[in-house]
């Protein structure tokens, strides 16, 4: 481990740390709150990540998809000026983070990371981007909005944190807020929290010297802690007229927990849940981590604290044409072992199976309790968790 | 209406292959553009253009080449088609060498069109 002051900002954050443990880095002082480079002689590309602790829950309430709309704009913003160049820049805007990624062909990497930085911190606001922006976001929710898939997102949001809870505003906003929102709500939010110094850069390249923003300034920003996260959430099961069902079910884990770890449990939960061969008709899975609001920690163990990564198991089911149901069981017992990668005392690894025994009592006591959410054609109690058949 | 393009290696020749797909009502629209693709593209080559191709081309290549399984697929094709190592760096080399003349010319050794139409 490098000990670099690494806030808790998300996935990326997370990946870059997992490369500093592969390669070597070098840093010094500069303008970013932290940054650093891993330097590949045999790189195809350049690439740089710019991670700002801006996202959905920033947006103004009554302007929800601001940040979203921002990082949108500033995104095509770079590419328009980068176009042809070889370079690209994309970026993902979520509840508490916002990315964006330079790829470049290495004899261009100066021209372009000062481009993207330009772009992304100092120049204005192109109106006519971010009309276009608008423009194709809203055609976009016009058919995702009242969809169950959709209701199922916000649905399993709550789960981590409460509705009204900043963190669990809908990142594309709702088409009254879409209506209103201008160019200067984009403006505003960004000249009050898109600064360098709050970003956290990654740098992996053969640009061996050239990366001009190499920092350990300690972090000045972090995801802000919102209290009772999940404890606060209220259990409600979603109940629509669909033809399908979907259950999601959080396993809150500690803060102190490796986020190699736990991309580790996530990948044993999927493949453990996967059918196999793939059937999509019947059903899918989906397991990814979830950066939330700080909340308290829900695991037996006192040697534990905080929960600002749960794991999140996103178990979508088909009924089929004979009303097949599905395996019962299955996602509770798999997903039980999260914790035992980090916690186990004797470092043994996860074990990932589908037998309820098959963390043990005691490990199942040390895991966290799962947050069920379930959305279908039928009313459940889900505060009876998904050990119960549906 | 749909447009594709792909080209075609074989052991003698090249075929550049542009296809076009389309509802009844659409037809002759479609026939129309398929048949002027080329010329358009000619017309439009200049140096800017060319040199947005040439990035991106070179952009998607390298970054194919960013895996590992990337790495080995690329070096694999170029050694495959050319019989040397550095198939794949001579290709890039290659690439970073057109011009708009060398692309005029490459159009006008095209031979052809052959056609195919599939109708209802």
């Amino acid at each position: 481990m490098t000990g670099l002051p690494w806030p808790n900002l998300g996935w990326s954050a997370a990946l870059i740390v997992t490369l500093l443990w592969i390669h070597p880095l070098s840093a010094q002082e500069g303008v970013f709150a932290a940054s650093a480079t891993v330097e590949r002689d045999l790189a195809t590309t350049d690439a740089a990540a710019i991670l700002l602790p801006v996202g959905s829950q920033d947006d103004g309430a009554g302007y929800g998809s601001t940040a979203w709309l921002l990082g949108h704009t500033l995104a095509a913003q770079a590419n328009t000026v980068l176009g042809g160049l070889g370079a690209e820049v994309t970026v993902s805007v979520e509840r508490s983070t916002t990315r964006f990624t330079l790829t470049a062909l290495p004899h261009v990497w100066p021209e372009a990371w000062t481009s993207l930085n330009a772009t992304v911190f100092t120049d204005p606001i192109d109106l006519e981007t971010f009309r276009r922006v608008l423009e194709t976001l809203s055609g976009q929710m016009a058919f995702r909005e009242g969809s169950p898939a959709f209701d199922f997102e916000r649905e399993s949001a709550s789960m981590l944190a409460p509705p009204s809870h900043e963190w669990a505003r809908n990142p594309f906003g709702t088409s009254e807020s879409r209506a209103v929102i201008s160019v200067q709500h984009a403006d505003l939010l960004r000249a009050d929290l898109y600064h360098p110094a709050a970003a956290t850069v990654g740098f992996v390249g053969a640009n061996r010297g050239s990366f001009p923003l190499d920092t350990l300034r300690p972090a000045t920003a972090a995801v802000p802690a919102a209290g009772l996260a999940w404890l606060g959430g209220d259990r409600i099961a979603l109940t629509q007229e669909v033809t399908s069902a979907w259950i999601s079910v959080a396993y809150p884990a500690p803060q102190s927990t490796s986020r190699t770890s736990l991309e580790f449990v996530a990948h044993r939960i999927r493949a453990a849940l996967d059918p196999h061969p793939p059937d999509p008709e019947r059903y899918s899975v989906d397991v990814r981590i979830v950066d939330a609001p700080g909340g308290r920690d829900r695991v037996g163990g006192s040697h534990l604290s905080g929960g600002r990564r749960p794991l999140e198991t996103g178990d979508r089911r088909h009924r089929g044409r004979h009303g097949d149901q599905p395996a019962h069981g299955r996602l509770f017992p798999v997903g039980t072992p999260s914790l035992q990668v980090s916690e186990t005392p004797r470092g043994r690894d996860a074990r990932v199976g589908r037998s309820k025994d098959r963390g043990g009592p005691a490990a199942r006591r040390r895991s966290p309790e799962p947050i069920p959410r379930y959305l279908g054609a039928r009313r459940r109690d889900a505060r009876r968790g998904v050990e119960q058949p549906w | 209406m749909e447009m594709g393009l792909r080209l075609w290696e074989m052991a003698d020749r090249s075929v550049l292959a542009i296809t076009g797909t389309s509802y009844t009502r659409q037809a002759t629209r479609m026939k129309h553009a398929v048949a002027a693709a080329v010329n358009a593209a000619k017309a439009a080559l200049d140096e800017g253009s060319l040199a947005t191709a040439v990035a991106e081309i070179e952009l998607r290549y390298r970054l194919d080449a960013g895996t590992p399984g990337g790495l080995v697929e690329q070096v694999g094709r170029a050694l495959d088609a050319t019989d040397s190592v550095l198939g794949a760096v001579d290709y890039l080399t290659a690439l970073r060498a057109i011009t708009v003349s060398s692309m005029t010319a490459y159009f006008e050794r095209l031979t052809g069109p052959l056609v195919v139409e599939f109708a209802p």
